[in-house]
């Protein structure tokens, strides 16, 4: 018998179980603070989780200014950037030369992980952003892969009001059942830690500044 | 004189020193001190009611515990259908053997690990490092404790015991960091270390905090992006699981997540939690080319067989009942001297690696029951502990003076009128000890009762 066979062997001959159908699943929705909330409410609990988390938020009200944001915050940064080939960041590009040109001199995504470590900023898409904790979530599929939003020191979030959803449920039905991706992300602020005397330390080794250009 | 296992021995003396150390007491209380108040806050913040959250959490885990074998089997077929190779371990033995096998198959010079309890159980990094396999830790805690030559303290927060300046020095010593005691600096020094590691190295190695059985998919929890580090940039991932890890769905993770990080840490969700459902697929643009999930048994079960101890397999192994036990607060956790310390370790560890050795652990328990308070999956902790001690005792393994001890105390305390008539012999001799017995003992001895109950009652009663 193989290993896997006397594993479940042995699990199977236990006894005292109530096997057979699975529970009833719970709305666990119902558990949490600000698992029911209207749709502006949500969005303003977003907007407070997102901050606590030491997110930059930066709200703007439509594409030109996002990509105003963007380049604004890109200034700042003297390293390259690497960027997502994504047609809302392309989009960007097409709204301000100035953007178009730091993505001209972006690092390649597909480069070693050493060379994709060189860039300052990293900016990607997200597939939802979860109102209730604040956080962003996405897929290695289609955010441009697994190392883009954690290697650089910085992590520029593109994306839009309604794409706050009150709970992961919907996302995870979404990505369930969808083939594309191998990883699936929720971020929730920039990296930290206290392993230390639990003081609490930024940037422990993924980025150290999460920001959200959040449009609409 | 009081025979034994050498385990209890060495147990008793490092408890001894270690509950006698006030500089190690201070900062234990200090880190436990900062975990409440984040845990307290957390709970109100986030759960309307937490209670309820813990049973329905209990349910939910129970529930997958029973139909194990099945779900274990689901996890098997969608994960390998995702490109995974599924390996069970029977013990950690096999376990070593499968992962030395995946590393030599790649060529494996290097690699990074995120925290695994699991990988600390079955004692893979000295297996690695002898086979010539350059290891690094990458959770800054088990970097530390790794550079250090020491076990993991804590589950969650493996260098809770160590202060700013002592992590400085240590780092000043074995990674050249100039001499500082500055969180900030250490924490970047750690960063820029292993930033090569994750960059150079031929194989990222994870635990998992859930298997999702009908994703076929791996989870991780963190907060400092290590994990996310160790499984994109590597060529290889390896994943080594407790096989009761197991989770329904995806949708369970709603609960589980934030329960997790509010009991860990007192937060609402850990800055990165990963569902990693196998290698890099076609169209994708980084990631692993290949992708392992061992499956440990390793003595799981064993306790899965006991319907008296099963529900122990429902730990989300978040570090709850350590920080709330006061007998973990006292001794701290190396005094434990194995992978899983505090109460759930005093539960399982003498179930999977020996009663015999072990079973001391189930008696370092004044049963007070906070553990099973806080356990966000409803783990009544200090019932499994007496029936660690009854089986211990059935099996013969507790010492003849505590079993002789034991029968005198049942034969008198049982007849109400031999105790009666036992009592001036026992005032006597409580009244003598402090003369008798070392110092310290003898200031603790309880005294007896001038009368007892039933005599103040009979004087009551006229």
């Amino acid at each position: 018998m193989s290993s896997k066979e006397k594993i479940l062997d042995r699990l199977r001959k236990a006894t005292g179980f109530e096997r057979g159908p699975r529970l009833e699943k719970v709305p666990y929705s119902t558990l949490f603070c600000h698992g029911r909330l209207t749709r502006d409410a949500l969005g303003e609990r977003f907007k407070t989780a997102f901050q606590g988390l030491i997110g930059e938020l930066h709200e703007v009200a439509g594409w030109e200014q996002a990509a105003e944001k963007l380049l604004e915050l890109l200034n700042k940064e003297a390293g390259p950037v690497i960027c997502q080939d994504h047609p809302l960041l392309a989009r960007l590009a097409e709204l301000n030369p100035g953007l178009q040109q730091r993505f001209r001199f972006a690092v390649n995504l597909r480069s070693s992980s050493e060379e994709c470590g060189h860039a300052a900023v990293g900016i990607s898409v997200a597939d939802a952003l979860m109102g209730r904790t604040g956080s962003i979530l996405l897929r290695s599929a289609t955010a441009g892969g697994r190392r883009l939003s954690v290697l650089s020191p910085f992590h520029i979030v593109v994306a839009a009001k309604d794409q706050i959803i009150p709970a992961l449920h919907p996302w995870l039905e979404q990505i369930g059942g969808d083939d594309s991706w191998s990883m699936a992300a929720i971020i929730s602020g920039p990296s930290r830690t206290a392993d230390i005397e639990k003081i609490l330390v930024f940037g422990a080794h993924g980025p150290k500044r999460l920001a959200l250009i959040l449009i609409g | 004189m009081i025979f034994g296992s050498q385990e209890h021995h060495q147990f008793l003396k490092a408890a001894r020193e270690k509950a006698a150390d006030h500089e190690h007491g201070k900062k234990i209380l200090k880190a436990i001190t900062n975990y409440n108040i984040a845990v307290s806050a957390g709970k109100e913040a986030q759960f309307c009611n937490w209670q309820e959250a813990r049973k329905v959490a209990a349910k939910v885990k129970q529930s997958a515990l029973a139909n194990l074998p099945e779900l274990l089997e689901t996890f098997e077929k969608k994960a390998t259908a995702n490109g995974i190779q599924v390996l069970w371990a029977e013990d950690g033995k096999e376990a070593l053997d499968q992962i030395l096998a995946i590393a030599r198959k790649h060529g494996v010079r290097k690699a990074v690990k995120s925290k695994s309890m699991t990988t600390e159980e079955i004692e893979l990094n000295h297996t690695l490092a002898q086979e010539g396999v350059e290891i690094w830790e990458t959770d800054l805690g088990e970097l530390i404790v790794q550079l250090a030559g020491e076990r993991p303290y804590h589950i969650v927060t493996p260098a809770m015991h160590k202060s700013r300046a002592e992590i400085g020095e240590l780092f000043n010593r074995t990674l050249g960091t100039p001499l500082t005691d500055s969180a900030e600096e250490l924490t970047a020094a750690a960063r820029a270390h292993l930033r090569k590691a994750f960059c150079t190295a031929d194989l990222g190695i994870t635990g998992a905090n859930f298997l999702i059985a009908e994703e076929g998919a791996v989870v991780l929890t963190e907060n400092e992006g290590n994990a996310r580090l160790t499984t994109s940039c590597p060529e290889v991932h390896v994943a080594i699981a407790g096989i009761e890890k197991i989770l329904p769905s995806l949708e369970d993770l709603e609960l589980f997540l934030p329960l997790l990080a509010t009991s860990g840490t007192g937060q609402h969700i850990t800055c990165y939690n990963s569902i990693i459902r196998g290698p890099k697929r076609a169209g994708e643009i980084d990631g692993p080319s290949a992708m392992y999930v061992v499956l440990l048994d390793n003595g799981r079960s064993r306790l899965y067989a006991d319907p008296k101890l099963r529900k122990a397999l429902t730990c989300i192994r978040c570090g709850a009942c350590l920080n709330a036990c006061p007998v973990y607060r006292t001794v701290g956790g190396h005094t434990y001297n194995t992978a899983y310390p505090g109460p759930i370790g005093s539960v399982i560890t003498p179930v999977m690696r020996g009663l015999k050795h072990w079973h001391h652990l189930a008696s370092a328990s004044s049963l007070c029951g906070a553990c099973s308070e806080v356990c966000p999956v409803e783990i009544r902790i200090q019932e499994y502990l007496l029936e660690n001690r009854w089986s211990a005792h059935q099996a013969h393994y507790t010492t003849w003076p505590w079993n002789i001890g034991f029968k005198l105390w049942a034969a008198v305390y049982s007849r109400r009128w031999l105790l009666q008539l036992l009592r001036p012999l026992m005032k006597l001799g409580s009244n003598l000890a402090p003369l008798v017995l070392p110092r310290a003992l003898g200031k603790r001895m309880p005294k007896m009762a001038k009368k007892s109950f039933t005599e103040l009652w009979r004087e009551h009663e006229q």
